[in-house]
């Protein structure tokens, strides 16, 4: 046993001794970052977007963070500047606000937002206006084509955008009632929503609701915080005898979630929002960073 | 049991022996000196160091799809900023964005804020899904000596350099010397190797932007052996790609006694005895030769008379039982261009001369797209073939001529009624 035991520790010695290494050069590192330079929008970011909210905002593009399946644009630059102080003012503070702390959207926001300058082009023409991925990142399109003189085009663009994917991580966490998909079943069209003209007599709020329960839901959510009362009331009367009351009882169901499962009042949140849209012109957007 | 520890023994020094001869009998040399990502790193920091080392900037030789031509961007490096300008503006226009070198796969020059000036070899649109094939970031694949960084487009893939900007020059100045070059290549032009033996024809699209060349003479423009894009020098032009014809080749070309001659090479691009008629010398008799749609071939005997303007010529008897008789021709450095026009009242209807993708039956009247009659020599006669030159809406060709009934005084979709006829390879000999 004895010999035994020489002859494998000799065998170490001779198969350690025979592997030829290579010494570590402590002066190198294989993570190497890239070349950027720092300027006066990266350190603003820093300071309001991750010391305070822990959210990335990437305004430079990025093909492996996009969906490289569409051709898409850089955003520019200043237009991203005017972007980042606009869903900090219009969103994320929106959401401190109702809540009462940064600790809701610390928890449950995005961990980032990366903005496109043009939209994704699909063959079909329509065009993507935003996506979030599991519930981590919102990408933003057509930034190049942000009018902060235009707070109809940022809401109907951007921020019901931003609103709809931040209302699927939040249905996504906690689910929604069922009997909510009970109310407009037979009419969900999938990918034929492009095609349906009647969604507001069938008790849709956009054309895209149509597509299926999920979208339907978040579509509520996001129109109604980003419309005006009169402009609500009026998608109402527009939906005539049929649509109106499906439409009604869907937000009753959306306002009952949200406060439920959230503690975040639909209608307060509205007024705020209403309210921070009426405050643009005091971000001084049109400065630089 | 002693004879069964002899055997594991000797199991074991069996073992010993192969381990020790094969870790010891061969010692592969690294192929790179380096690892994958301390060359990356080098490379980065090569390119970062030509870039600091040039703050007059970068001539950048920038190719898109293929087929679509070079275009000069200069490009200023500055703290984060890149400043480009390009020879498809006005020279003294500057935009800026940011750029960074990245480390990816390879070292990545990534232009990632928007520059609408690179971005128009870019940008998605409804009509353009895809966009023009261009690119916004490109992989260094290296660094010469001299500081040219020679750059792989990431999506397009087309190759390209950019070079530190020739002393002399401004960035303004190196733009309109190269806009004063594309102005020299005017017409088509024969290709002869160094000792002048005749290897083939050459059209220039797109300004000469795009040049087309045939070994042996053009008898349809459509037709081409190779197609290679240029991208225009002070000094003459250079293919993206080397060009290899009748085994002579050459890529970079300078312009001597009125020919493009090769630095790298043995060709010779010369346009002795191609030149075009006059625009005065056009009036007179012709032949105007089609195929129409169903590939049967016509020829008929046109009248071509020439106006005050000094640039249209009208063509008659084309259509003279249609009472049609008003086809125009735009005379430009020697070719001729057939845009969409009206022609004339029948049967009640606007008829308009519009422009026809023959493969993708799609008819075309953007007053921007047009067809371009190029000139040749073939047995001693003049002609002139007819093709797309450069179409405004998508990814059409342009390379027939269709009259088409609508109801109204200008095309329209809701107006469109009927074609009387679609003329497709059109060619005008005498």
């Amino acid at each position: 046993m004895r010999k035994f035991s020489i002859i494998i520790i000799a065998l170490a010695a001779v198969i350690c001794a025979a592997c030829d290494s290579d010494a570590l050069d402590p002066s190198q590192s294989v993570i190497t970052g890239d070349t950027s330079v720092q300027n006066s929008f990266d350190k603003w970011l820093y300071t309001n977007y991750v010391i305070p909210y822990n959210i990335r905002f990437l305004y430079k593009m990025q093909d492996i963070e996009s969906d490289l399946s569409y051709t898409l644009s850089p955003a520019d630059y200043k237009k991203s500047t005017q972007m980042a102080r606009i869903v900090k003012h219009l969103c994320l503070e929106a959401y401190d606000e109702v809540t009462g702390g940064k600790d809701f959207v610390c928890t449950y926001f995005p961990k980032m937002f990366h903005l496109i300058g043009s939209a994704a082009y699909n063959s079909n023409g329509t065009i993507m206006l935003g996506t979030a991925e599991g519930g981590l990142k919102i990408t933003l399109y057509m930034v190049n084509d942000v009018d902060i003189n235009n707070i109809q085009l940022l809401n109907n663009y951007y921020f019901h955008t931003i609103h709809h994917e931040f209302a699927h991580i939040l249905h996504q966490t906690k689910n929604y009632p069922v009997e909510y998909k009970d109310l407009s079943g037979k009419f969900y069209v999938q990918d034929s929503w492009i095609y349906n003209l009647q969604y507001l007599e069938q008790g849709f709020v956009t054309a895209y609701s149509s597509k299926e329960p999920n979208e339907d839901f978040v579509e509520v959510i996001s129109t109604y915080v980003t419309s005006t009362q009169k402009e609500w009331e009026n998608l109402l009367e527009a939906a005539g005898e049929q649509g109106r009351p499906i439409l009604e009882k869907k937000l009753a169901i959306c306002k009952n979630y949200m406060l439920a499962s959230w503690h975040i009042d639909l209608d307060k949140l509205r007024v705020i929002i209403e309210r921070r849209s009426s405050e643009l012109d005091m971000l001084g957007l049109e400065n630089a960073l | 049991m002693d004879r069964m520890r002899r055997y594991i023994l000797l199991l074991f020094a069996a073992v010993a022996m192969a381990l020790c001869v094969s870790s010891c009998l061969f010692k592969n040399d690294d192929i790179f000196e380096q690892t994958a990502s301390a060359r990356i790193t080098s490379l980065m920091d090569k390119t970062k160091g030509a870039i600091e080392r040039h703050p007059e900037g970068f001539v950048f030789q920038f190719f898109g799809k293929e087929g679509r031509g070079g275009f000069n961007f200069i490009v200023r490096f500055e703290n984060g900023k890149a400043y480009l300008s390009c020879e498809t503006a006005p020279s003294d226009k500057v935009e800026e964005c940011l750029y960074d070198i990245l480390k990816e796969d390879g070292a990545v020059l990534s232009f990632n804020t928007y520059c609408g000036l690179l971005q128009y070899f870019h940008e998605p649109s409804f009509s353009d899904v895809d966009g023009a094939g261009g690119d916004y970031e490109f992989l260094v694949e290296g660094v010469d000596e001299d500081d040219t960084i020679r750059l792989k487009g990431k999506i397009g893939s087309s190759r390209m350099r950019m070079f530190p900007l020739p002393s002399g020059y401004t960035p303004q100045s190196y733009l309109e010397a190269v806009k004063a070059m594309q102005k020299q290549w005017e017409g088509d032009f024969y290709i002869y190797s160094d000792s002048y033996e005749r290897l083939g024809s050459c059209i220039g699209q797109l300004n000469g932007k795009v040049l087309c060349v045939k070994e042996g003479a053009y008898t349809n423009a459509n037709t081409y052996d190779y197609k290679r894009s240029a991208v225009y020098t002070p000094d003459g032009f250079r293919l993206q790609s080397k060009l290899e014809i009748g085994g002579y080749h050459g890529q970079d070309f300078v312009l001597k006694n009125g020919e493009f001659v090769c630095t790298d090479g043995s060709l010779i691009f010369s346009s002795n005895g191609l030149t075009a008629p006059a625009y005065e010398d056009m009036a007179g008799a012709w032949i105007l030769s089609y195929n129409n749609y169903f590939g049967k071939y016509f020829a008929k005997v046109i009248t071509i008379s020439t106006s005050k303007d000094g640039e249209t010529l009208y063509i008659k008897n084309l259509f003279s039982n249609r009472e049609l008789d008003n086809v125009k021709l735009k005379y430009v450095n020697g070719r001729l261009e057939l845009h969409p026009h009206y022609l004339g009242k029948y049967e009640g209807y606007f008829v308009w001369g519009i422009l026809f993708d023959t493969k993708q039956s799609t008819v075309l009247w953007d007053e921007q797209t047009f067809a371009q009659g190029v000139f040749t020599r073939e047995n001693n006669r003049d002609v002139f073939y007819f093709s797309d030159a450069s179409t405004a809406v998508g990814d059409y060709s342009a390379d027939g001529l269709i009259l088409y009934e609508f109801t109204s005084e200008t095309p329209s979709s809701s107006t469109r009624v009927n074609n009387l006829d679609i003329l497709c390879d059109i060619c005008i000999y005498r």
